[in-house]
C-alpha cells in the first residue's frame, strides 16, 4: 500500500532547523492497522501529513498505488487525496456553517459524484455511523463524539484505500473513545488500510497489526499486535 | 467540480455574511450606478444630436454666406443676391436653395403683443424640406400672399390654440425697432472710444438706411400652426412667412455686423445666408468647391457633427473615468472583503484542500465570489443608474418646457451600455479578486488545517 524511504522533514524557522522527520523507512500493506504513538513533536502527524500529500517532505520517497508523491502533479496529489485518502483529525475539521450532510457531501464533490449521488452515499454513511437524524444539524449543535462520527463519515464516504487518523480521539471522552476505535477496528476488519496516529497507548492496541514508536523523527521501536499479519487467513474474521 | 455547485457555494457563503457582502456589493452599485448615468447622459445627448441632424437633414445641408467680413473686403465681396442664388441653384449637386432672412418685429394678435424674430421662408420651402408637423391650416401656398404660419409655442405665448387663431390677422410692427437699433449701433460706437468722425460716419449710414425703409408693419393672415423640428446650429424661428409681403420691410438685423454692413452697402436683395440642400449627403463636399469657387463661403454642417463626435469622443472618456474611478474605489473594497474572507476561512482551506481540492478549484472558488459580488453590483448598479436618469431626465424636461424649449431626451441606455456596464462590474470584481484568489489558492493546507 505506501512504501517510505529515507523520508526527512525539515523545517526552518529563522535560522534554526527542526528535523521533523529524520531518515524514516516504513512499509504499509493493503489493510493493515497500524499504529504511531509518541510524544508531541515526534514526528507522527508531520508523518502523516506527507503520506497525505498535504507536504512535501525535503527528502526522500514515499511510493502509494498512484505513484511516488513527490513526482505527482498538484491536480495528481489533489486526484490522489480525493479518491485514495480518507483523514480524521484530532479537532474534527468540519465546516461550521455547513450541515452534517453537506459536510460529507463535500467529500464527494471533490471525487466527481454527480449531485444525487452524492446525496444519497452520504446520508447512507452518516446513517450507518447513527447520524441520520443528525443529517440537517450543524457541528456546532453535535456532541464532539457525533461531529467526529460526521468527520469519519466524511473520511469513508468516498470509500478510500487509506484512512489517515491523527489524534482521533484526543478530544473525546473515554467512552465516546472507544466507542471510535471500535469502530476502527470494524473499518479495518472490512479491509480498510489505516494508519493511526495516537499518543493514547490504549487506542487501538488490541486491533492494531503493529504499533511504531516515534521519537525526534525516527522510528524508535516496532510492537507486533496479537492479529495475524492483514492479508493471512484469518485475519479479516 | 461542475460549475452550479461553485456558484451555490461561492454564494452562500456571500449570504452568511449578509451585512460586510452588502456592503461591498453597495460600493459597485454606485460605482456601476455612477458609470451607467454619467454614459447614458453622454449617450443620450449624442443621440439627440445626431437624431436632430438627421431629423432636419441637417448632413445634406450647407450654408452659404458671403465671402469677406473684414472692413477692407467688404466693398469686394460677393454679393449673395437672388441672381446667385439662382447661379448656386444650377449647380451640380444642389437640390434646393433659399435664402435665410429673418428680422426683428413686435407680434401684436387682438390684444397680445410678443416681441419676436420673423423668417421669411419660399412657399417651396415644405416641397424641398421639413418643416415639421402642421398642427392647424396649411403652409403657405405662394410666395406672394401676405400669410403667415406661426409655431405651436409663439400661439402658446400669445395664450391661443392652433384651431383658433387659423384664419385671424396677426400685425408685425417694425418701426421702432429700427430706432432702437440706430441708438445701439451709435452707443456701441461711441462706447469702443472711435474718433467722433467715424462714429457719425457710421451712425449716417444707419439713418441712410433707416430713409430707405419700406413699410414698418405689415399685416398677415395666419394660415397655419406647425410644431417646428429644432436644431442645434440652425432652426426655423417661430414666425414665418413668404418673401412677397417681406420685401421692402426693414430687415436689419443688430445680432450680425457683418448683415448690417452687406445691407447698407447692397440693401436691395443682398442675403447674409443662404441654405442649400444637397442632392446627396456625398456631394457635401464637391458643392461646397463650386460655391467657394463662386467667390463666397461655406459651413457644412457634417463637418460640423463630425468636430462634435470629437467632442462626445473626449466626453466620453471624461465621464467614464470619472465612473471608473468609483468602480475602481469599489474594487478595492471588494479586496478587503476577499481578503478578510480568506483570512477567517483559512481553516476551510485546508479542509477543502485534505479533501481533494485542487488549486485552481480554491481560486475560481474564490474569483467566484468576486465575481458575483461583481454581478450583483452591477445589476443593481444598472438599476441604480437607470433610475437617475429618469429622475434628472423626467427634471431636465421640465424645465425645458417652463422655458418654453422643446423637451429633449438627455438620457439614453441602449443594450451594449447595459451589457458594457455589466461586463466591465464583473469584470473589475474578478480583477479585483485575483489577488485574493491566488492567495487562497496559495494557502499551505497543513498550515490551514492548525489555524485558529
Amino acid at each position: 500500500m505506501l512504501r517510505i524511504r529515507e523520508l526527512t522533514k525539515v523545517y526552518e524557522l529563522g535560522h534554526q532547523e527542526i528535523r521533523a522527520l529524520d531518515g524514516v523507512d516504513l512499509d504499509v500493506a493493503p489493510g493493515e492497522y497500524l499504529r504511531i504513538i509518541g510524544t508531541s513533536g515526534s514526528g507522527k502527524s508531520t508523518l502523516l501529513n506527507l503520506v497525505a500529500g498535504l507536504d512535501t517532505p525535503t527528502s526522500g520517497r514515499i511510493e502509494t498505488p498512484d505513484g511516488v508523491l513527490a513526482a505527482m502533479s498538484g491536480r495528481e496529489l489533489a486526484g490522489y487525496r480525493a479518491r485514495r485518502v480518507g483523514m480524521v483529525f484530532q479537532s474534527f475539521n468540519l465546516i461550521p456553517h455547513r450541515t452534517a450532510l453537506q459536510n460529507v457531501e463535500l467529500a464527494l464533490l471533490f471525487s466527481g459524484a454527480a449531485q444525487s449521488d452524492r446525496t444519497r452515499r452520504a446520508e447512507e454513511m452518516l446513517a450507518r455511523l447513527g447520524l441520520a437524524d443528525r443529517a440537517r444539524h450543524r457541528p456546532a449543535d453535535l456532541s464532539g463524539g457525533e461531529q467526529q462520527r460526521v468527520a469519519l463519515a466524511r473520511a469513508l464516504v468516498k470509500e478510500p484505500d487509506l484512512l489517515l487518523a491523527d489524534e482521533p480521539t484526543g478530544n473525546l471522552d473515554r467512552d465516546t473513545s472507544t466507542a471510535i476505535a471500535t469502530l476502527f477496528d470494524e473499518l479495518n476488519r472490512r479491509g480498510l488500510t489505516i494508519l493511526l496516529v495516537t499518543h493514547d497507548l490504549a487506542l487501538g492496541a488490541a486491533a492494531a497489526h503493529r504499533t511504531l514508536h516515534m521519537s525526534y523523527g525516527r522510528i524508535t521501536g516496532e510492537d507486533r499486535g496479537t492479529r495475524r499479519d492483514p492479508g493471512t487467513r484469518g485475519d479479516q474474521a | 467540480m461542475i460549475l452550479r455547485e461553485f456558484v451555490s457555494i461561492a454564494a452562500g457563503n456571500l449570504w452568511r455574511l449578509r451585512l460586510r457582502t452588502a456592503l461591498t456589493v453597495a460600493g459597485v452599485i454606485i460605482g456601476i450606478g455612477a458609470l451607467t448615468t454619467f454614459l447614458s447622459y453622454a449617450a443620450g445627448i449624442q443621440e439627440s444630436v445626431a437624431a436632430q441632424f438627421r431629423s432636419l437633414s441637417l448632413l445634406s445641408t450647407l450654408h452659404v454666406m458671403p465671402a469677406g467680413g473684414e472692413a477692407d473686403s467688404v466693398a469686394t465681396a460677393v454679393l449673395l443676391d437672388d441672381a446667385m442664388l439662382a447661379r448656386i441653384a444650377q449647380l451640380e449637386g444642389v437640390a434646393f436653395v433659399y435664402p435665410q432672412d429673418t428680422f426683428d418685429a413686435r407680434l401684436v394678435w387682438r390684444d397680445q403683443t410678443s416681441s419676436v424674430t420673423a423668417q421669411v421662408l419660399p412657399a417651396s420651402y415644405v416641397q424641398n424640406r421639413q418643416l415639421g408637423t402642421m398642427l392647424a391650416g396649411r403652409f403657405f401656398a405662394a410666395d406672394s400672399v401676405a400669410e403667415v404660419v406661426l409655431s405651436r409655442e409663439m400661439v402658446g405665448r400669445l395664450q391661443s390654440q392652433p384651431d383658433s387663431i387659423v384664419g385671424d390677422t396677426i400685425r408685425l410692427e417694425l418701426a421702432n425697432r429700427l430706432q432702437l437699433g440706430k441708438e445701439v449701433v451709435l452707443s456701441g460706437l461711441r462706447a469702443l472710444d472711435l474718433p467722433e468722425g467715424v462714429a457719425l460716419q457710421a451712425g449716417h449710414f444707419v439713418e441712410m438706411f433707416a430713409s430707405r425703409m419700406g413699410p414698418t408693419e405689415l399685416e398677415l393672415v395666419v394660415c397655419g400652426v406647425a410644431q417646428i423640428e429644432w436644431g442645434f446650429g440652425f432652426r426655423l424661428n417661430h414666425v414665418l412667412l413668404p418673401p412677397g409681403p417681406a420685401s421692402g420691410v426693414d430687415r436689419l438685423s443688430f445680432s450680425d455686423p457683418f448683415e448690417l454692413l452687406s445691407k447698407i452697402q447692397a440693401p436691395a436683395g443682398g442675403h447674409a445666408l443662404a441654405v442649400v440642400t444637397l442632392e446627396r449627403r456625398a456631394d457635401a463636399e464637391a458643392v461646397a468647391d463650386s460655391i467657394e469657387a463662386l467667390g463666397l463661403r461655406t459651413f457644412s454642417f457634417a463637418g460640423r457633427l463630425a468636430e462634435m463626435r470629437k467632442m462626445f469622443l473626449i466626453f466620453d472618456l471624461i465621464v467614464g473615468l470619472i465612473g471608473t474611478i468609483a468602480l475602481a474605489v469599489a474594487a478595492l473594497g471588494i479586496v478587503n472583503t476577499m481578503v478578510m474572507s480568506i483570512t477567517e476561512r483559512t481553516r476551510e482551506i485546508g479542509i477543502l484542500k485534505s479533501l481533494g481540492a485542487e488549486d485552481q478549484q480554491i481560486r475560481s472558488l474564490f474569483l467566484m465570489e468576486a465575481g458575483l459580488i461583481g454581478l450583483a453590483g452591477s445589476l443593481l448598479g444598472l438599476g441604480l443608474g437607470w433610475g437617475v436618469s429618469r429622475v434628472l431626465s423626467f427634471i431636465a424636461k421640465r424645465i425645458m418646457i417652463g422655458q418654453g424649449v422643446p423637451a429633449m431626451e438627455f438620457f439614453r441606455l441602449p443594450i451594449y451600455l447595459v451589457l458594457g456596464a455589466l461586463v466591465f462590474g464583473v469584470g473589475v470584481a474578478l480583477i479585483a479578486g485575483l489577488y485574493p484568489a491566488a492567495r487562497a489558492a496559495r494557502t499551505d493546507p497543513v498550515q490551514a488545517l492548525r489555524h485558529d
